[in-house]
């Protein structure tokens, strides 16, 4: 046995590994369980069981740290959040103050998404700060749910609370939450969900403070500065490894919800050595209606995309970030100016990561998907019951994803950017007078490719309510999901409303009042194929085929696949035949 | 105490059949069997019969037999089960393939879900609808059943699952479904949502209703020829089976309701704990059970072990041990709540290209085994690390047979991580060592800080093969001043078999406000009826303890708490219940709303039968004092290399002597690090204390 001696493991930069190990997986471990916090006290069905809120720990210098398990597109936001915090409070952070703000034109989300940051304080010093996002069922102003379709500026979209303190050195600001309760239609729903965010920020500072305890502030600022870095060589290493260039790509949101025009959204992704710029200036000016899209909001959906592009593996925070710039001309709609109409920015912050998933596409076609669906369709319900109560209810239709160059898409998994949950079926019924009658897939509906898309879904309700009103937002009902290498594009949205025996087919986004029996029918978009159908592997055709996912004309229609009716196995001689006659 | 009879707890795992015993002195035997013979039941009749014969004990004489398996949760993993099929309301054939539609990760567009347990082309749809409240919709149209039941016997379907929306509310829907099925496909067997779990959520209750389907013909088999295989060694015990929820339940129910045996070996390991601790004036204890590729915790207060009304089978862990949910398949029931990490004794190191290192969740399993096992496996492990530091001896056979090499163990770490990161073996071993040790806390941390509970209060109870080598340095980062190990620590699961109650249990989902007029009377006749339920079958022996529980929320909350109802005068408490639930929410969230509604998701009946073993004697002999030369182990950077004394139980007693100490045992290796003390009291547990010293 050799001699024992005592010894340090040390790395480079004279920290040791071990201990930089602990404090990395403590960071996140800590971003988890305020979001666990968040999600357990919460009220409101958008936080408790679609789980559309996030949680992070940024340093003392306003850098993120570690994120939750929660939505890219909160997150994504989190860098400038942070600096509107700096901008605001300078040095005058104070122990036991929670900074709160949803406004678009500072922390850069949408109207429904409160935002509540507290630093955090270790032996009286500034050491980070806690962050929680949560997207509130209402925030007031014209249209139940904060995101009215037809809002065309900012003061009609609800409730704005500009960046003040929630909390001032532990005492909550009273008057600030009855303005907010007198505001909005659901007050202990609101301020309930509220609280769960403050109860993360709570652990946030709890976890921390007990972290710098065990480690000493100077170790502390050591790993941190070490995770930055580590993220950053990272990042840094993968974009080196991706071919020079400028590649452009170009998309839409299919209307503002006022006019039924197309918005173009136009990217430039330029990888430079081992960094990459991302500029959005040749896109639409901002328009009249919702979907203008914050700089710090269309940041989140570009970083996203990078991000899926880079895998999972380097940590998600601001040495990331470094790497990668962002730009917009302010004016744009994907950088609009006050007082544009933001609250259903998320649709266009999702459309900016289907630019650059199709600008990245051309760089690195072995990492890049087919285009998903790529926001869920919210919906907000709204009615109040024969004995006077308020009742706000939110669901999200989500879809089908893209098709990767190596595997087909799972079905109905929730965007890259947006990954919330369904609501359940039952609960939604045993909360909000409605009935679903179908949620499922829809057969044949896939973006084709030698790699496929998933099914597109349907949702179906009927309103059970006297009157409810119904605000409804979804898109791609004129474009298309594209595919990739030759794969097909996937199937377009569609929504009617059925009311007596009329049946209409809405736009994309509207507001409208439903009564008893009216029935909504929400099919929303599949994801596109990767690669020609006709590449793809027969067995995998038979088994769509048996799971009837896919119809035996489909098969032989698009993917040159015959399966014999007798057998029900692929008749190989048949398929060759079909597709050499279809490929020339 | 005396028994009639022999009491065995079997608990089958992986690679070997741990066998307990308790003979009519209340004296403990115990062996563990190889589970060489591919039929389980012939190894666990033979296991016995060797152990028996050792003893000089008539097979005649073995009253009673407690069993727990990994069977089970194999066949879900290894996905070899019947050809199950799925019967639903129309409009809702993928409810199983979308669930809840989550990532369990971010930013990985590659991850793929878990395939459902049956597929899309054996899900059928039948016209029918319940609504919310219970009301009929739609009555079942008969034609749209038979064609549904025709496509699943066409496809040659033995279980049927039958999951419909709302069945949780009224169950009668499902029960003509089950009526048809005996008719039309008299040989498959079927599982009904609203019985096997009635409440509220389609996706969490088809996941659960389906894994019953697909266990249920393998689990009624294999029960079947454990008894057979008893019989034919003379073996005619009353045989009972572990649930998840830490209660014990005959053959017939377990046949019924294989799902909930699925999780048993943690639960078992847990319910020893609950009882052990309690007997030592431990009521509140910290579980930490440390296997081949995992390390579990639960949390037992006042002697009860904390539960939880649903899990997660199946679920991949993250990079960083974690659990990754939503990436397995939900069960909806009662199990212990208990949280697991991936990292184990078998769990591998590994670097990355950036130069981080971590510790699992991948395993070197049984074969090939960590490097030093010789067999193969050149990936460093945690039990590698363990070799090199002096924490494992060369000397030890791990388990009686399993001699370790460390030249094989430091080659392995020195190519895979010293190297990788320019340090030298040492020096990785103790950090592979050390972060084995930060994930596994984190299971540890899960269950008490996440759930609102200081864990300075608490004693960590050491367990499985790695717990006892592990704890003390666990302890000490979580603040944890307390290490209990029992005796038999590595074989503590078949132990816990002994200890379990029998139970029953009757739950119905409803959706009630607390303040509602007429609440407590309904409350009152729903209990009776579920009492009745839980009671009427053919029960166990004794008068069974009636304990009454609600869920209950915030109105809008989706997370429920579940609270004991109290009665008065035969009465419901509304006001006593919302209180039992405003102190746990406080206590666990760290506040109350007193403004809000609160709102009862279940109400649930538990008959608890008395427990037939209550406290064994846990002497046993380890081979009794010798004389072993001091091993030399590195203990980390502050308390460096130090020279360890090796000891066996024998030499401990009631005065703490201080660490570092090596205790090798059969099963286990006990380590006392030196900042610890360890004592060793009457009932032949041992005691770690840490030292408080100023520096």
């Amino acid at each position: 046995m050799e001699p024992m001696r005592d010894f340090e493991t040390r790395s480079d930069d004279g920290l040791d590994i071990l201990t930089f190990e602990l404090i990395r997986n403590a960071l996140s471990e800590i971003a988890d369980e305020m979001m666990t916090s968040l999600v357990r006290t919460g009220r409101s069905v958008n936080t408790t069981q679609a789980l559309d809120c996030s949680a992070g720990l940024a340093d003392a210098d306003g850098q993120l740290l570690a994120q939750a398990l929660a939505l890219p597109g909160h997150m994504g936001t989190f860098p400038g959040v942070m600096r509107a915090v700096f901008d605001r409070f300078g040095s005058e952070f104070r122990p036991g103050d929670i900074y709160i703000s949803n406004d678009p034109f500072s922390v850069g989300l949408h109207m429904p998404d409160i935002v509540l940051v507290r630093p955090i304080f270790q032996a009286k010093e500034l050491a980070g700060f806690a962050l929680a996002v949560a997207h509130h069922v209402d925030v007031g102003g014209m249209a139940a749910g904060g995101m009215p379709t037809y809002a065309t500026e900012v003061y009609a979209e609800g409730l704005r609370i500009p960046l003040v303190r929630l909390y001032d050195q532990g005492r909550v600001n009273e008057t600030l939450l009855e303005i907010i309760r007198s505001n909005v239609r659901v007050p202990d729903l609101v301020v309930g969900d509220l609280m769960g965010q403050v109860a993360a920020c709570h652990v946030g500072q709890k976890r921390l403070e007990a972290l710098i305890r065990d480690h000493g502030r100077v170790t502390f600022d050591q790993a941190t500065t070490q995770l930055l870095d580590y993220a950053e060589r990272m990042c840094r290493a993968a974009i080196a490894a991706w071919p020079d260039g400028s590649y452009s790509f170009e998309d839409v949101v299919d209307d503002d919800g006022n006019e039924a025009a197309a918005i173009a959204i136009r990217g430039t992704v330029t990888i430079d050595g081992d960094s990459l710029r991302i500029d959005f200036s040749d896109s639409d000016p901002q328009v009249k209606g919702s979907v203008n899209c914050p700089i710090h909001s269309t940041f989140a959906g570009a970083l996203t995309a990078v991000q899926c592009v880079l895998g999972a593996a380097i940590p998600a925070n601001a040495g990331l970030f470094r790497a990668i710039s962002v730009t917009a001309r302010p004016g744009t709609f994907v950088s609009p100016v006050e007082p544009a109409a933001t609250c259903n920015r998320a649709l266009t912050l999702a459309r900016v990561a289907d630019v650059v998933f199709g600008a990245l596409a051309q760089a690195v076609p072995d990492r890049v998907p087919a285009c998903s669906e790529s926001m869920t369709s919210p919906m907000t319900w709204s009615t109040t019951t024969a004995e006077g109560e308020r009742l706000v209810w939110v669901d999200n239709h989500i879809s089908g994803r893209g098709g990767l160059p190596t595997m087909d898409a799972q079905e109905g998994i929730a965007p890259f950017v947006y990954n919330a949950n369904n609501d359940s079926v039952e609960i939604t019924e045993a909360s909000f007078p409605l009935r679903l009658e179908r949620f499922r897939l829809i057969p044949d509906s896939e973006g084709a490719g030698k790699f496929r898309g998933g099914l597109a879904t349907e949702r179906l309700y009927r309103v059970l309510a006297r009157e409810a009103t119904l605000t409804y937002r979804s898109d791609r009902h004129t474009s298309r999901p594209w595919g990739l290498a030759g794969g097909h594009p996937g199937r377009n949205s569609n929504v009617f409303v059925t009311a007596g025996d009329e049946v209409v087919q809405t736009p994309p986004k509207f507001t409208r009042a439903m009564h008893r029996e009216d029935v909504l029918h929400s099919i929303m978009q599949s994801g596109g194929g990767w690669g020609n159908p006709l590449d793809r592997d027969p067995a995998a055709v038979l088994e769509d085929v048996l799971d009837e996912k896919i119809g035996r004309d489909r098969a032989r229609d698009v993917y040159g696949v015959v399966i014999s009716p007798v057998t029900s196995s692929v008749d190989t001689e048949a398929t060759a035949a079909l597709r050499a006659e279809m490929s020339r | 105490m005396t028994t009639s009879g022999v009491f065995l707890g079997v608990d089958t795992g992986g690679t070997f059949t741990d066998i307990v015993g308790l003979d009519a002195a209340g004296r403990i035997i115990v062996r563990k069997a190889d589970n060489r013979e591919a039929n389980a039941a012939a190894s666990i009749a033979d296991g016995i019969r060797a152990l028996l014969d050792e003893q000089g004990i008539a097979p005649s004489s073995v009253s009673r037999l407690v069993h727990c398996t990994t069977i089970l949760g194999n066949s879900v993993f290894e996905r070899k089960g019947p050809v199950c099929g799925l019967i639903t309301t129309a409009g809702f054939r993928d409810v199983l393939e979308l669930g809840r539609q989550h990532n369990p990760v971010l930013y990985d567009i590659f991850w793929k879900k878990t395939p459902p347990l049956v597929p899309r082309r054996r899900i059928v749809e039948v016209e029918e609808r319940m609504a919310s409240d219970g009301s009929v919709v739609r009555p079942i149209d008969p034609d749209s059943l038979d064609a549904a039941i025709d496509a699943l016997a066409a496809q040659g379907v033995e279980a049927v699952a039958v999951c419909l929306i709302n069945a949780c509310t009224n169950a009668t829907h499902e029960q003509t479904i089950a009526e048809r099925l005996r008719e039309r496909l008299p040989g498959a067997t079927i599982s009904l949502s609203s019985e096997i779990s009635p409440e509220w959520g389609e996706y969490e209750r088809t996941s659960t209703t389906v894994t019953d389907a697909f266990l249920k013909p393998t689990f009624a088999r294999y029960l079947s020829s454990l008894e057979d295989r008893l019989q034919t060694r003379d073996l005619v015990p009353e045989l009972l089976v572990m649930q998840s929820a830490g209660s014990i339940t005959d053959v017939e129910e377990a046949k019924a309701m294989p799902v909930r045996c699925l999780d048993s070996g943690p639960a078992a390991g847990v319910i020893a704990a609950a009882n052990i601790g309690a007997a030592l004036g431990f009521p509140d204890v910290l579980t930490l059970e440390i296997g081949g590729t995992t390390a579990k915790s639960a949390l037992i207060e006042g002697g009860e072990p904390r539960r939880s009304m649903e899990t997660e089978i199946g679920t991949p862990t993250g990079s960083d041990g974690r659990a990754l949910r939503g990436g397995g398949f939900v069960l909806r029931m009662p199990v212990i709540d208990a949280a697991e990490v991936g990292a184990g004794g078998g769990s591998i190191a590994s670097v990355d290209a950036g130069g981080s290192l971590s510790v699992g969740p991948q395993g070197a399993g049984a074969f090939p085994g960590p490097a030093s096992y010789g067999r193969g496996g050149a990936r460093p492990t945690v039990t590698d690390a363990n070799l090199v530091l002096g924490y494992l001896s060369e000397t030890q056979a791990l388990g009686g047979t399993i001699r370790l090499d460390r030249s094989l163990a430091e080659a392995a770490i020195r190519r895979h991580v010293a190297e990788p990161l320019g340090i030298d073996v040492l020096d990785a071993a103790h950090a592979i060592r050390s972060l084995a040790n930060a994930i596994m806390g984190r299971a540890v941390r899960t269950v008490s800080t996440e759930r609102g509970r200081d864990v300075r209060k608490f004693a960590l109870l050491a367990a499985g093969g790695g717990g006892p080598g592990h704890a003390a340095e666990i302890a000490r980062v979580l603040g944890v001043d307390t290490v209990i190990i029992p005796p038999f620590a590595g074989l503590f699961a078949s132990l816990g078999l002994l200890l379990s109650p029998s139970e029953r249990r009757a739950s119905r989902a409803v959706n009630l406000r607390l303040r509602q007029s007429g609440v407590a009377a309904e409350l009152a006749a729903l209990l009776d009826a579920l009492a009745l339920d839980a009671t009427g079958k053919a029960a166990f022996e004794g008068t069974p303890t009636i304990t009454e529980e609600v869920d209950v929320r915030y109105a809008g909350q989706f997370h429920q708490i579940t609270v004991p109802l109290p009665r008065r005068d035969g009465a419901v408490d509304t006001a006593a219940i919302r209180e039992a639930f405003e102190m746990e929410h406080e206590r666990t969230y760290g506040y109350r709303s007193p403004r809000e509604h609160c709102e009862i998701a279940a109400v649930r009946v538990v008959a608890r039968y008395p427990r037939v073993v209550t406290s064994p004697n846990f002497q046993r002999s380890e081979g009794g004092k010798t004389a072993h030369p001091p091993r030399r182990i590195y203990f980390g950077p502050r308390l460096g290399p130090q020279s360890a004394r090796v000891l066996s139980r024998e030499d401990l007693g009631e005065k703490p002597v201080q660490g570092p100490i090596v205790i090798p045992e059969y099963d286990t290796t006990v380590i006392v690090p030196p900042d610890f003390t360890v004592r060793r009291n009457a009932a032949n547990v041992l005691i770690l204390e840490r030292v408080k010293t100023e520096p």
